[in-house]
């Protein structure tokens, strides 16, 4: 009895098709309660029926597309074609533009002009408003791309699009990434620094440092007169060695900040490299940490960075006090 | 190759590389012939040179780089089964020529050549390399006598795509992983795809584990400071990788169109095709199906001259060709050779690199040239040996350093080649793709770190895997080149817009696993490599990968 009110109560609830199906499945009740069952007249409940399982019709494979015409963000990206050429796309949100008209105001609007400004900031740590020298580019409303040609080879630049106002103020929309062009000609450095790479390990590179005398004919030329007397290795370390190439490109700088913070933590050693080259006597500078009775010569390179021909004085340390 | 007494080195390096083209849903597809006719012109003849010159005991080296792109596509079944079937048609055509030029004296010979070296092909292939030619090339590594290099993932263009360093690295990397599934073992050195070098790029290629890379001659003359031995050495970044340059007086000897080898007049002409030239009829079963004439690879005339007129191609003539030209090569590097031996403390080592398919497939005595240059090299002279960079640079490990000039080996030396107007549209889609993807993998990283296979992890493993092959600078090349177009602009906007297509359904949390299925079988390149981990910020692989070159550098 309690049986047979389960299942009507069911019936009830799931209608009767998909309980006479569960209950032939689980063979549990008699074929006999099944033709009662189905005879019986029940007022079913309005239950929908359940939707038929679609026949497997593979879906088309649609694989047709447009490049989307914008992304949503506004920015500016710089990249290198070659030593005089720089190609450049942005994106202008209309909400980011709308903002920046609000900041000038409606005297200077009406004549604004929408810009991309090129900083030259070759050797320069870029804060804003140091570059060497910056160029305006008028790129319209329509244009979302540019060739732009520049001045010289080996430079880095820094570019943003914004809006010049008719009194000279310019209103910044975006910022580029950091961009350096190859140089075109031979590097006029000539200075030599050497490596070691045996069994996957890097040695410290070094540079070889000659040490030179007054020859015998020095009173005559004496450019012409000295005589090698010593080489001797000077061993730079890694860090030394990133920093000192990190002032020629800033994405070099990039990676090396990372690599330093990581690495080294801030402490290290002086900034000091020896190279190979002519002395002259005049001009020696000494530095402390340089092991006695030899001498630097400073040569200034980039921005920060000294490069230093060592060589050895006569006189040992008394010489110091020649700075 | 140490033998006692030359005084300098010459590398040979060959750049292997096409485009992944792979249409599973097209029974024929028109692009998918780049790779057939390169199999059957160049692999293929490669191999056997090879084999020849090993077989006859001469010692070479050859450095070779088999971009995962191409390693991709020979090593997939479907493109094996597909090779064969367009070799049995080449088989089937070259008997019929045979037949049709039963009683022409300047024909009927070439006809059973190629008939010949079509079997030969076919028989490499399908008995002696069980239909994987990768595992011929790696035999010959393994053997000592090639040096075979990695390469990026999908050749992408890496001083365009540096606006986003990740991605940079994530071709470096995933090229390597292919690499070391393939040949079981590290790659020693990298092919930058078209030589393209960017200062820093060689930090990135350090963290991978990479000794040395290649650059064009400028890249090498121009670096700061002023190398001492030009390109006859090899300098190293700062990172201590070494690079090595290309010398530019060898490759103006093969690579000129005017002054190069391969434009002689006694060379197979390779314009004259007979799927252009003889009865539309004749041809149809083995041209497209759609009646679109192609290059069948049986050509009969030789280059002749300039105009128009072109007389039949005799092989013995070719080969004598080949063998001068071999001999010229040498001559011309032992005389380098000789005036840099006075300047230099060292022996130097010419670089010349060359595309693979220049020979065989453009140049169609190439891989015969080859050949007599490394016999000519061993027996003939006592000036110059064979050497790989990788044995250079145990040979002399103190170099000296500077960080090489920016460049590429493309036409004026730069970038120009691959943004211009024809494809600078391109690279705002690939750098927000490519910032796209790694806001993916940093977003559902925890779906990358199961072990199981979850709809998550395979749709951020194939989004990866349709960047990289959008990415590819392939396209961008074809777009400037002008021909073929179409295809790029379709290949280019179908891998963008899939990817486009996962990342909406991610950020959505509603992916179509029918859809994302179907693409995993389409784009079905690096299937066994977890793509997308290497666009993760904290990936576990490239950090260790970090801290091992990091424990390298040791002091004195």
């Amino acid at each position: 009895m309690t049986k047979k009110r389960k299942l009507i109560k069911r019936v009830y609830e799931n209608g009767r098709e998909t309980t006479l199906s569960l209950v032939k499945k689980k063979k549990r009740v008699s074929a006999r309660s099944d033709r009662r069952l189905a005879r019986k007249k029940i007022k079913k409940p309005v239950v929908s029926k359940p939707e038929e399982a679609p026949a497997k019709i593979k879906k088309p494979f649609i694989d047709n597309y447009e490049l989307p015409s914008n992304y949503g963000k506004t920015g500016l990206t710089f990249l290198v074609r070659d030593p005089f050429w720089l190609y450049a796309y942005w994106e202008i949100v209309r909400d980011d533009f709308e903002e920046l008209k609000t900041k000038i105001s409606n005297d200077n609007i009406t004549s604004s002009k929408l810009i991309l400004r090129v900083y030259d900031i070759t050797l320069i740590d870029f804060n804003g408003n140091n570059a060497n020298f910056f160029f305006d580019i008028e790129i319209g409303p329509f244009a979302d791309s540019w060739h732009i040609d520049l001045h010289h080879d080996a430079g880095s630049y820094v570019g943003e699009v914004g809006l010049l106002a008719s009194n000279g103020n310019f209103f910044a929309l975006c910022r580029s990434n950091y961009v350096q062009t190859p140089r075109v000609t031979y590097s006029n450095r000539t200075e030599q620094i050497w490596m070691e790479v045996k069994d996957n390990r890097v040695m410290e590179p070094y540079a070889i440092v000659k040490t030179f005398e007054p020859g015998p004919d020095s009173q005559c030329r004496p450019e012409n007169s000295l005589t090698l007397v010593k080489k001797k290795r000077f061993y730079i370390t890694e860090e030394e060695i990133r920093r000192y190439y990190s002032n020629l490109s800033p994405l070099l700088r990039e990676i090396i900040a990372t690599r330093l913070s990581r690495f080294y933590g801030k402490k290290g050693r002086k900034h000091l490299l020896a190279i190979e080259g002519e002395s002259n006597e005049d001009r020696y500078t000494v530095l402390s940490r340089l092991p006695k009775g030899y001498f630097l010569k400073k040569i200034i390179m980039g921005s920060s960075w000294d490069l230093a021909v060592l060589g050895q004085d006569a006189g040992g340390a008394s010489e110091k006090n020649r700075t | 190759m140490k033998k006692i007494g030359h005084n300098g080195y010459l590398c040979l390096m060959l750049h292997a590389h096409l485009p992944y083209v792979r249409h599973p849903e097209e029974e024929y597809y028109l692009e998918e012939n780049w790779l057939y006719e390169a199999i059957t012109e160049t692999y293929v003849p490669l191999i056997q040179v090879f084999e020849r010159l090993i077989v006859s005991g001469v010692d070479f080296r050859i450095t070779m780089s088999l971009t995962p792109t191409l390693v991709s596509m020979l090593q997939d079944s479907l493109l094996q089964d597909r090779y064969i079937r367009h070799i049995d048609k080449l088989i089937e055509l070259a008997g019929k020529e045979v037949e049709r030029t039963g009683y022409d004296s300047d024909f009927h010979g070439l006809a059973l050549m190629y008939e010949r070296k079509f079997l030969e092909a076919k028989d490499l292939f399908v008995n002696e390399c069980n239909k994987n030619i990768v595992s011929a090339f790696k035999k010959f590594q393994d053997m000592g006598y090639l040096e075979i290099v990695g390469s990026c993932a999908t050749h992408g263009f890496l001083p365009l795509l540096n606006v986003n360093p990740t991605a940079v690295r994530a071709q470096i990397h995933i090229g390597i992983e292919n690499y070391i599934k393939t040949f079981g073992r590290h790659p020693k050195g990298f092919w930058l795809p078209e030589c393209g070098y960017y200062p820093g790029v060689d930090e990135i290629l350090k963290e991978a584990g990479i000794k040395y890379f290649f650059a064009d001659s400028h890249s090498i003359l121009n670096a700061d400071p002023a190398p001492r031995y030009s390109v006859f050495a090899p300098l190293y970044c700062p990172s201590g990788v070494a690079v090595f340059g290309r010398d530019w007086e060898s490759s103006k000897q093969v690579w000129s169109s005017k002054e190069g080898y391969p434009g002689d007049s006694d060379y197979r002409e390779y314009y004259k095709d007979i799927g252009h030239e003889l009865d539309h009829n004749y041809v149809k079963p083995y041209i497209h199906p759609s009646g679109i004439r192609i290059n069948t690879g049986i050509k009969y005339w030789r280059i002749t001259g300039n105009s128009q007129h072109k007389e039949p191609y005799i092989p013995d003539w070719a080969v004598q060709k080949a063998a001068i030209h071999a001999g010229n090569f040498m001559f011309y590097r032992e005389k380098q050779v000789e005036h840099l031996s006075h300047h230099m403390d060292r022996k130097p080592i010419i670089v010349a690199p060359y595309d693979a398919e220049l020979f065989g497939h453009w140049w169609y005595e190439g891989p015969l040239w080859i050949e007599f240059l490394a016999k000519k090299i061993y027996y003939d002279q006592k000036n110059i040996s064979m050497i790989t960079p990788g044995e250079y640079l145990s040979q002399y490990p103190v170099n000296q350093m500077a960080v090489p000039s920016a460049s590429s080996w493309g036409h004026k030396g730069y970038n120009e080649f691959w943004v211009e107007g024809s494809n600078d549209w391109l690279y705002r889609h690939l750098h927000e793709s490519a910032e796209r993807m790694v806001q993916l993998a940093n977003r559902f990283s925890s779906f990358l770190d199961k072990p199981a296979p979850n709809v998550y992890k395979r749709a951020l493993n194939q989004a990866a895997r349709e960047l990289v092959l959008a990415q590819s600078s392939d396209w961008p090349f074809i777009m400037k080149t002008g021909t073929m177009v179409s295809y790029a602009h379709k290949r280019v906007k179908t891998h963008i817009g899939r990817f486009l297509r996962i990342y909406r359904e991610m950020m959505d949390y509603s992916i179509d696993k029918d859809w994302l299925k179907e693409l995993e079988t389409r784009d079905n390149i690096f299937s066994d490599i977890e793509c997308a981990e290497f666009y993760r910020s904290n990936s576990k692989k490239i950090v260790n990968k970090k801290r091992e070159a990091k424990l390298l550098y040791c002091k004195r």
